[in-house]
């Protein structure tokens, strides 16, 4: 198993931009989880990305693990029933988040606004690798989950480059402003044919793309903001 | 690299071919691989074997500096990211920082001089990837090397575990990557994975037992 | 000039085309004016020069190996997709980014005159030309060498048939030599290999392509060697004339290594 530190887990603390598509690994608080009690919780989302979507619309339930005060984790090869999350606040106090009570909360229960964390794309293969453990006792190195997971975690990179230049480098955004652009985004991938996104499917194209979304999201950019 | 096939030596086998037809000889190139020239057809009967020897000088701290020096760190950022296309954890990989710092940079955080210098040393490495051996640096950087099923090692890899010398040696194709690798990092070989990522009947990748 | 099937393919899987003129030792090209007058006149379509020194093993049984340095001149152009070498006793062209016949008959017809017109004529001792296809279909699912049934005409995997049918073939090659009778020749060698590239870009770039999917080499090497009592100097015409007659042959042999439905690929543009 791979351990990882706070520096390199998490992709932001504290504030997530709203540009960034909801994915594994993200954490919320205030959330109500059906079967927990009334108090709403802090959850991590533990779906797979492939699984979470239908176009850019959320399916309409969303697994997630009920987060908690942990002690800090030393040996990443034990502790395997939960997901690390040391300082998770920036506040040198450490939580995790417990697969045992993995459940499904509705997607519109999980809010921008209420992200609080949300992991690196190496934290988020940790994730994977610690979830498969747990579930089916099976062991796997990270670089098999990252060539797994190439195209969706490269998607979402785009989507996050192209709202952000629709609509700034901002961590509030209006919600609807955010699910807009999103939208243009993935139609921007239909285009001709969705030459785009059948594209990302071979990880050869994906610096193409990169190169491609950027020049194209700064385009959009510039006409929007004259 | 074509993988050389391997042998059964015997010593009764004549070092280069003898024939009654007119000597082969062929046609030279520098940019065909010294693999595919270990060949009788190649080599003339009796006469001087050419190996290509070239020297090259690299100056890959020389042109990291010019880099750090001519731009700030936005700069930098964005010719990795926007004109070369890697991705943001490959940058921060590459530059030996959390991705998390990335992050700050992006949004205008301060950068240490020493920062910006990694971030300039990798510049600089796409920079002599894209001069000398590949048409797309960013892109080659994250395919997985050709290397037997069970092994996913990517050019990143190397540069990340500072071993650029070696990856320039793959991207040059001077040896195969099994070769290089052997020197650079001996030791990879017993780290092979059971499992392989493939395309299912539906389309999705997904994980399972290798070489079913 | 004109041969069975003769086309130029839009996702043509042409990896390297080399031209070669061998020749006599000449000391006119040891002379640094006169391969500075050349590096001029070739500036125009090969500005990016540098030297080299080329170590050449010579390696005779029951003798210890020499080494012999010569030194030697590239020209590439701005795109780092054609380059052209010079030593003196040979003079080379190839390139990664070859449309078609006339256009590179023309480029090497240029660095002739630029020898010529400098007063380097040489006996010429062999005139060669090279195509290099690597053929990848990542769409066709090609997993080990009889997969390629569809793409490569059969006699070139006939050979197959021959060992057990049950078991998987990971790799083939062939080599055939031709000889034509006066000192004309074709070498053609092909391979399934199941990764990687024989065009390594080393010193030209080469269009983006996935290295770990496997791939069928046929490599063509047309030539003409020059013996013979009456020595032929080096002089634009007699490479023209000897370019195209090598030229067919590659051609015609590179359109019966393939299928149709390979043919019908390769003609669909890129995107």
């Amino acid at each position: 198993m791979d351990a990882i530190t706070s520096d390199d887990l998490y992709e932001e603390r504290n504030g997530v931009s709203y540009a960034r598509p909801i994915l594994q690994g993200d954490v919320f608080e205030n959330v109500i989880v059906p079967g927990l009690g009334d108090t709403p919780l802090t959850v991590q989302v533990v779906m797979h990305p492939c699984s979470m979507r239908r176009g850019v619309q959320l399916v309409q339930r969303i697994q997630v693990a009920p987060v908690g005060s942990y002690e800090k984790v030393g040996d990443w090869d034990r502790h395997l029933r939960v997901m690390p999350l040391p300082d998770l606040r920036e506040d040198g106090k450490h939580y995790a988040a417990k697969f045992l009570d993995t459940t499904a909360v509705p997607s519109s229960s999980l809010k921008l606004e209420n992200r609080i964390a949300s992991l690196s794309r190496q934290g988020i293969l940790v994730l994977q690798q610690r979830i498969v453990r747990d579930h089916a006792r099976l062991d796997l190195p990270l670089n098999q989950f990252l060539e797994q997971s190439a195209p969706v975690l490269t998607e979402a990179e785009m989507q996050e480059s192209w709202v952000e230049a629709a609509l700034g480098v901002a961590t509030a955004l209006n919600a609807a402003d955010v699910e807009a652009a999103a939208t243009d985004f993935q139609s921007w991938l239909d285009e001709e044919d969705g030459r785009r996104r059948k594209a990302l499917e071979s990880d050869i194209n994906h610096a193409d793309l990169r190169r491609e979304v950027r020049a194209a999201a700064s385009k959009r950019h510039a006409q929007t903001s004259r | 690299m074509t993988s050389t096939l391997e042998r059964t030596t015997a010593t009764a086998i004549a070092p280069a071919v003898t024939s009654d037809y007119a000597e082969a000889n062929a046609t030279r190139a520098i940019s065909i691989s010294a693999s595919w020239l270990r060949t009788d057809v190649d080599l003339l009967r009796d006469d001087v074997h050419a190996l290509h020897g070239r020297t090259r000088t690299l100056d890959l701290h020389d042109r990291a500096h010019a880099k750090a020096t001519s731009a700030g760190v936005p700069e930098l950022l964005a010719e990795l990211t926007s004109s070369r296309g890697m991705s943001w954890s490959d940058v921060a990989a590459a530059a030996g920082v959390s991705v998390s710092a990335i992050r700050k940079w992006r949004n205008g955080g301060a950068a240490s001089a020493e920062n910006r210098n990694s971030l300039g040393r990798i510049a600089a490495l796409l920079d002599v990837l894209e001069t000398s051996a590949v048409a797309d640096p960013a892109q080659w950087m994250e395919m997985k090397l050709p290397l037997p099923s069970g092994y996913t090692i990517r050019p990143i890899d190397l540069y990340v575990t500072g071993h650029a010398e070696a990856l320039i040696d793959i991207a040059e194709q001077r040896q195969d990557a099994e070769s290089v690798l052997d020197q650079a990092m001996p030791g990879w070989r017993d780290h092979r994975s059971n499992y392989e990522v493939v395309v299912d009947a539906a389309g999705e990748r997904i994980i399972r037992p290798r070489g079913k | 000039m004109d041969y069975a099937h003769r086309e130029v393919f839009p996702s043509s899987p042409l990896a390297l085309v080399a031209a070669e003129v061998r020749f006599s030792d000449s000391a006119r090209l040891r002379q640094q004016e006169i391969v500075d007058a050349i590096s001029i006149a070739l500036e125009p379509m090969l500005p990016v020069q540098d030297q080299f020194q080329q170590a050449d093993f010579e390696v005779r049984p029951g003798a210890a190996p020499q080494i012999r340095q010569t030194p030697g001149r590239n020209f590439k152009n701005t795109s780092s997709t054609a380059v052209a070498t010079l030593t003196s006793d040979r003079l080379s062209l190839e390139t990664t980014a070859y449309s078609h016949f006339p256009e590179f008959r023309e480029q090497l017809l240029t660095c002739c005159r630029a020898l010529v017109e400098a007063g380097v004529t040489p006996a010429i001792r062999r005139i060669g030309l090279r195509y290099i296809d690597e053929i990848r279909l990542p769409d066709a699912g090609i997993a080990n060498v009889r997969d390629w049934a569809k793409w490569i005409d059969p006699s070139l995997l006939g050979q197959l048939a021959l060992g057990p049918s049950d078991a998987e073939v990971l790799q083939a090659e062939g080599t055939v030599v031709y000889h034509f009778g006066q000192d004309r020749g074709l070498n053609f060698r092909f391979a399934a290999l199941p990764q990687g590239a024989v065009v390594s870009p080393a010193a030209l770039v080469r269009a983006p392509f996935d290295q770990n999917l496997p791939f069928f080499v046929l490599d063509l090497d047309g030539y003409q060697d020059f013996s013979g009592p009456d020595a032929t100097l080096l002089s634009v015409d007699v490479v023209a004339s000897t370019l195209d007659a090598v030229h067919g042959p590659s051609g015609a042999t590179f359109q019966a290594s393939i299928t149709d439905d390979a043919r019908n690929t390769f003609r669909r543009s890129e995107k």
